[in-house]
C-alpha cells in the first residue's frame, strides 16, 4: 500500500516561501502535479459541464506590515509541540501566495472584503494557556470543533466559556456571509472566527491554519513560537462548485483541458 | 475528480486528498470509479464487477474496490469536512472491466480478457446497430 507524502516547500528569500509542493504516492511513483495549482486562482466562467475544474476560494489577506513579536509565554509552553495528525497535508505560504490570492480577489471584483484595522501590526501568539477554541452562539459540537481540535497539537479544548487569549468560534455570523464566508479577525489579544454555518467555521480554520507558520502542518514535533500576523479577514466563495482535477498523466483528457484553461 | 478507476486508491489516501482539499476550500470531489481497467465499487447483485473486474489496474497492478461500507465511509468523511461526493459510473464505453465481468454484456457472449494496461478494445465487432462504434 503506497502512502502520500509531501515535499516540502522551497525557501526562495528569508519571507517568501515558494508554494511548490509536489505530492508523491511511493507505492506506485507517480507525480500527482504541484499543489500551487490548487491556490491558483481560476477566472473562466464554470459551465455546468465542467466538473472537474477547480475554483479558487478568493481568500484575500491584507499583507498588513508584520513583524514576529517575541514569545510571550513561557517558553516552556511555547516549545510545546504541535504534532499534526493530519495526514497528506499541505502548506501554504506566507507573502507569496498571500500576494497571489490578493490579486485574485482583486482580478474577481473583490470576492473577498478586507478590512485594515482591527489587526494591523499585531500579532496574535497561540500557547497552551491561550489556546482555546471557544464557541459562541447557536449550533452543536460536531464536526468543525473537532477539525479545529486537530490543527494545535496542544490539543486545544474546546469550551463553553473564553478568555482574552482564545481562539473563539462564533456561529452566530450575519447571514450575508452565506452558506460557506467566514470573518476572521486575528489581535495580539486573540481570535475570533465568525458564520453563520458550520462550513464557514471550518473555512475560517482552515484560513488560521495558514496563518501560522508552516511547521505548524509538519507531522513531527516542531518548536514555537506559534504566531499569526494580525488581520481582519471577511471572505466568501466566489463559486458554490469548487472542484479539482486530478488523473493519471496522460491517460485522460479531462484533466488536461483544465491545464490548459488555467496556465 | 480523483481517478480511482485507472488506478485504485484505498480509503485511507482517498481521505488523504479530502484533508488536502478541503484544507484549500474546495467542496467537491468526483469520484471516476469504473473504467476499462478496474471496477472500483462493489454492486449488489453484480459481484464479478468489483471482485474480478476490479482485481487489476492500468499499469499491470493488483487493483482493488470499494465495498459499500468503504464507500460509506468516504462519503461520511468527506461531509466532515464539506465535500461532497459525486460518484460517476463510466457508461456505455470505458467498460471493458465490466465487460470481461459478465459474458452477457458482449454482443457476440463472449468475455474479454481483463486489461491490465492503460488503453480499451471494441466493444462489438459484428455487425449489430452498434457496429464501428468503439470504447
Amino acid at each position: 500500500m503506497s502512502a502520500c507524502r509531501l515535499v516540502p516547500p522551497q525557501r526562495a528569500s528569508e519571507d517568501v516561501i515558494q508554494p511548490r509542493i509536489r505530492i508523491f504516492c511511493s507505492g506506485t511513483g507517480l507525480i500527482f502535479g504541484d499543489v500551487t495549482e490548487l491556490l491558483r486562482p481560476v477566472d473562466v466562467p464554470i459551465r455546468e459541464r465542467d466538473i472537474g475544474r477547480s475554483a479558487g476560494f478568493a481568500v484575500s489577506i491584507t499583507p498588513i506590515a508584520w513583524r514576529r513579536f517575541p514569545a510571550r509565554s513561557a517558553s516552556a509552553m511555547m516549545r510545546k509541540v504541535l504534532c499534526l495528525t493530519v495526514s497528506c497535508l499541505a502548506v501554504l505560504v506566507r507573502a507569496g501566495g498571500e500576494r497571489r490570492a490578493g490579486r485574485a480577489a482583486a482580478g474577481a471584483g473583490g470576492a473577498a472584503a478586507v478590512v485594515d484595522g482591527d489587526g494591523a501590526g499585531q500579532v496574535f501568539t497561540l500557547s497552551r494557556r491561550r489556546g482555546s477554541w471557544r464557541r459562541a452562539g447557536r449550533g452543536r459540537r460536531g464536526s468543525t470543533w473537532r477539525a479545529a481540535a486537530a490543527v494545535d497539537g496542544y490539543r486545544l479544548p474546546v469550551t463553553n466559556f473564553g478568555l482574552p487569549g482564545d481562539i473563539r468560534l462564533d456561529l452566530g455570523g450575519p447571514s450575508s456571509l452565506g452558506d460557506e464566508g467566514y470573518r476572521l479577525t486575528v489581535t495580539a489579544v486573540g481570535v475570533e472566527i465568525a458564520a453563520h454555518t458550520a462550513a464557514g467555521l471550518y473555512y475560517g480554520v482552515q484560513t488560521l491554519r495558514q496563518l501560522l507558520p508552516a511547521k505548524a502542518e509538519a507531522r513531527t514535533v516542531q518548536s514555537g513560537p506559534w504566531t499569526a500576523r494580525g488581520v481582519a479577514v471577511k471572505d466568501t466563495p466566489r463559486y458554490a462548485w469548487r472542484a479539482r482535477c486530478w488523473t493519471w498523466p496522460g491517460t485522460s483528457s479531462r484533466c488536461r483541458r483544465w491545464r490548459t484553461t488555467s496556465t | 475528480m480523483l481517478d480511482v478507476a485507472r488506478h485504485f486508491f484505498p480509503v485511507s489516501q482517498v481521505e488523504n486528498y479530502l484533508d488536502l482539499i478541503s484544507m484549500y476550500k474546495i467542496n467537491t470531489l468526483h469520484l471516476h470509479l469504473s473504467d476499462n481497467d478496474g471496477w472500483r465499487i462493489d454492486i449488489n447483485g453484480w459481484p464479478r464487477l468489483a471482485r474480478y473486474g476490479g482485481s487489476t489496474d492500468a499499469s499491470r497492478g493488483p487493483g482493488g474496490f470499494y465495498t459499500q461500507d468503504d464507500y460509506r465511509e468516504i462519503v461520511r468523511y468527506a461531509a466532515s469536512r464539506h465535500v461532497t461526493i459525486i460518484p460517476e459510473i463510466d457508461t456505455p464505453g470505458h467498460v471493458t472491466a465490466a465487460q470481461a465481468s459478465y459474458a452477457e454484456l458482449n454482443c457476440d457472449g463472449v468475455a474479454p480478457p481483463l486489461l491490465n494496461r492503460a488503453g480499451a478494445r471494441s466493444a462489438c465487432r459484428s455487425t449489430s446497430p452498434t457496429s464501428g462504434w468503439t470504447t
